[in-house]
């Protein structure tokens, strides 16, 4: 959209007030409210942010051991840069618009540490090839019927799950009615905003909701994954509620992020399967993708509490495996159908950053097209509980990020800067953990995780 | 006899912390000595939170594993913030000697703040974003050492103790900075550069 058609856009809506939205690494919506002359006048080059909103943790403490060459050394100003493409009606709020936004340097140039630049760039390069992706996420969280500064009082622990028994049971029409009321709202609003949806349904956590979405290009997908988070928080705001996505709010199962994702030619049709079955590109694909999943599992899994979700058989993957309609195994495969092929990528938590998640994804898939990578012996048998030669992924956020200090096809395609910048950031994460005093031994989730996670991520 | 410092398998900082402190210490004869006739296993654990470090010594070798060992001899309580607090250690009857012997291996002392100025830019001066010239001034010596080469040095101002800590990597530069008790005259890109050189030193993954 050009000036004028922007114009016409916000006169037809009648809109005078822009929130602007951008991911950090840590998946933290962060931006600002714009009046109408401020987003109009700085649409090339977007309106000012400080640089720390891209290098800054969860708590949002800056980032100050390591450094990014975005960064001026000085400490200053980057942009936040619309995609015009993505702004939206409020439909709450009659006069405010919403729009995502890349960081950009105060020229406009990109920034390769951007979650949604780096996405960006993976889906040009794929495309590049001849090839579309369509991709989808199957968004888990946690829902309860304590408002958010109860909860906080509570240290949000003692909390009142969404549901109709104190069984950890799914798809359960009176666990459903009872999350109906927050659903439905949400439902209106996402309609609303146009954003589309598919599904959802009680899971199998006390209190657990997953939400579909249908598939669409990469940064759609993440996009709406975003602006859905954030959604659901002010639904939950509004209605007394609370809601979180982070991993392992309480004993039982866990919340995912399971990633859909699926390539087509420029004919649309599917490149994972033809006639005479799977492709000899899945074959690569799927090898580039479990090649690198060591490595990635440090963004797919990238808290604290990420990795108290990975046990065998809660539903995680825990090896480095794939299998046709196996949902033990860490991708999930499905190529007995034409129209439906694809993968289910099963190992991201809940508390992932989508564009981060499905950069590393598709780079993985890059690097099995690129060198030919073949993947491992499919799984046939239940991939929980093998015996120790069948190697684990990575099991805490430091060793996942060691795994992947030592991905040479992650850091050539994703680029080294980020990739350093990434584990600079998880060791700080570790960091920050241990040196609170948390109990590393506890079982359990700490004070430490539910205060850092339970409403930021 | 050189003394071996090993670590448990993805250990969190804590040990790694003491792991760097010990083989900084060991480095002096004397400290070899100490450690070469021991046989004890002694717990560190925190006042304030559930932070603890084992240490195995056997054999003129130091296992450090994370927590509390059962089988430990001695347990030293103390606060790792603020190692001049008071401690209270207990087994200390039952184990007099090795008491003894592992008071004297907490309190090795680290190398003056000059020869840790020297090994810790040997260690980090080709780490990413360390300055190409530091000058570090020790303000009750009023001495100065410079290091590298270039026309504007980053400066590093600070008391003869504060400088051996955190040149011995067992303290944050950062923190020190912004807790005043480090002057800094420099930009923010070299002062995370240097924290983070720091930060490898203390976990050990610079040795030197």
């Amino acid at each position: 959209m050009d000036e004028p058609t922007i114009n016409d856009w916000l006169d037809r809506h009648h809109v005078e007030r822009i929130r602007t939205h951008a991911t950090t690494l840590d998946s933290i919506d962060i931006g600002k409210y714009v009046n109408r002359p401020k987003f109009v006048g700085t649409l090339q080059n977007g309106h000012s942010i400080s640089d720390m909103a891209l290098a800054m943790d969860v708590s949002g403490s800056p980032h100050l051991t390591f450094w990014h060459d975005f960064r001026t050394a000085h400490l200053g100003d980057i942009h936040l840069k619309p995609d015009l493409d993505t702004l939206i009606w409020d439909g709450i709020d009659p006069n405010l618009g919403h729009c995502i936004c890349e960081f950009v340097t105060t020229s406009g140039e990109e920034i390769s540490l951007c979650p949604r630049t780096l996405l960006r760039r993976m889906t040009n390069e794929i495309a590049t090839l001849g090839y579309e992706v369509k991709a989808t996420f199957e968004l888990e969280f946690f829902l309860y019927n304590n408002s958010f500064d109860s909860a906080r009082r509570r240290g949000y622990r003692d909390l009142e799950p969404v549901t109709a028994t104190t069984m950890q049971s799914i798809y359960h029409a009176r666990n459903a009615y009872r999350a109906k009321p927050f659903m439905d709202e949400v439902i209106k609003r996402l309609e609303w905003q146009r954003l589309e949806w598919e599904s959802w349904n009680d899971e199998g956590g006390l209190g657990q909701i997953e939400l579909n979405f249908p598939p669409a290009d990469p940064v759609t997908a993440a996009d709406r994954l975003c602006r859905v988070r954030q959604l659901m928080y002010e639904v939950a705001v509004d209605l007394d509620m609370s809601v979180t996505f982070m991993a392992h709010p309480s004993p039982g199962y866990s919340s995912g992020l399971h990633i859909h994702h699926s390539l087509v030619d420029t004919d649309c049709n599917p490149a994972f399967v033809d006639d005479n079955g799977r492709t000899p590109l899945l074959l690569n694909w799927i090898g580039g993708v479990l090649e690198t999943i060591r490595g990635s599992t440090s963004v797919l899994c990238p808290t604290i509490n990420s990795y108290r979700r990975l046990s065998e058989f809660s539903a995680p993957p825990v090896t480095q495996t794939w299998g046709e309609e196996n949902k033990s195994a860490a991708l999930r495969v499905i190529s007995h159908t034409k129209n439906a092929a694809r993968i289910e990528h099963r190992l991201a938590a809940s508390d992932a950053n989508p564009y981060l998640a499905l950069a590393f994804i598709l780079a993985g898939g890059l690097a099995g097209l690129k060198h030919e990578l073949e993947p491992p012996e499919e799984l046939n048998i239940l991939g929980w509980g093998l015996p120790d030669d069948y190697e684990r992924l990575p099991r805490t956020i430091l060793k996942a990020a060691e795994a992947l200090d030592m991905d040479d096809y992650l850091k050539e395609i994703i680029g080294e800067d980020v990739v350093e910048y990434w584990i600079n950031s998880r060791k700080w994460e570790w960091l920050s953990f241990h040196t609170s005093g948390a109990d590393p031994d506890s079982s359990h989730t700490t004070d430490w995780e539910y205060e850092r996670y339970f409403e930021l991520i | 006899m050189t003394v071996e410092v090993v670590t448990e398998e993805d250990a969190p900082p804590l040990v790694r912390v003491f792991a760097n402190r010990f083989r900084l210490s060991l480095q002096r004869p004397q400290s070899q000595d100490l450690v070469s006739s021991l046989e004890t296993v002694f717990s560190l654990k925190s006042t304030k939170n559930a932070q603890a470090v084992t240490i195995t010594v056997s054999k003129g070798k130091l296992e450090l594993t994370h927590g509390v060992a059962p089988n430990s001899d001695i347990v030293v309580s103390m606060d790792f913030d603020n190692p001049k607090a008071s401690t209270h250690m207990s087994g200390q009857w039952r184990h007099p000697f090795a008491a003894y012997r592992v008071g004297k291996l907490l309190s090795l002392p680290l190398p003056n703040w000059a020869d840790s100025a020297k090994r810790f830019w040997a260690m980090t001066c080709n780490e990413p974003n360390v300055p190409a010239k530091v000058t570090i001034t020790c303000t009750d010596e009023d001495r100065s050492l410079s290091f590298g080469e270039g026309e504007t040095a980053t400066e590093i101002i600070g008391r003869s103790a504060v400088l051996e800590d955190v040149l011995a990597g067992n303290t944050l530069m950062l923190h020190l900075v912004i807790g005043g008790k480090l002057r800094y005259r420099g930009t923010m890109e070299h002062l995370a550069g240097l924290s983070q050189a720091g930060q490898k030193i203390m976990l050990g993954e610079l040795h030197g």
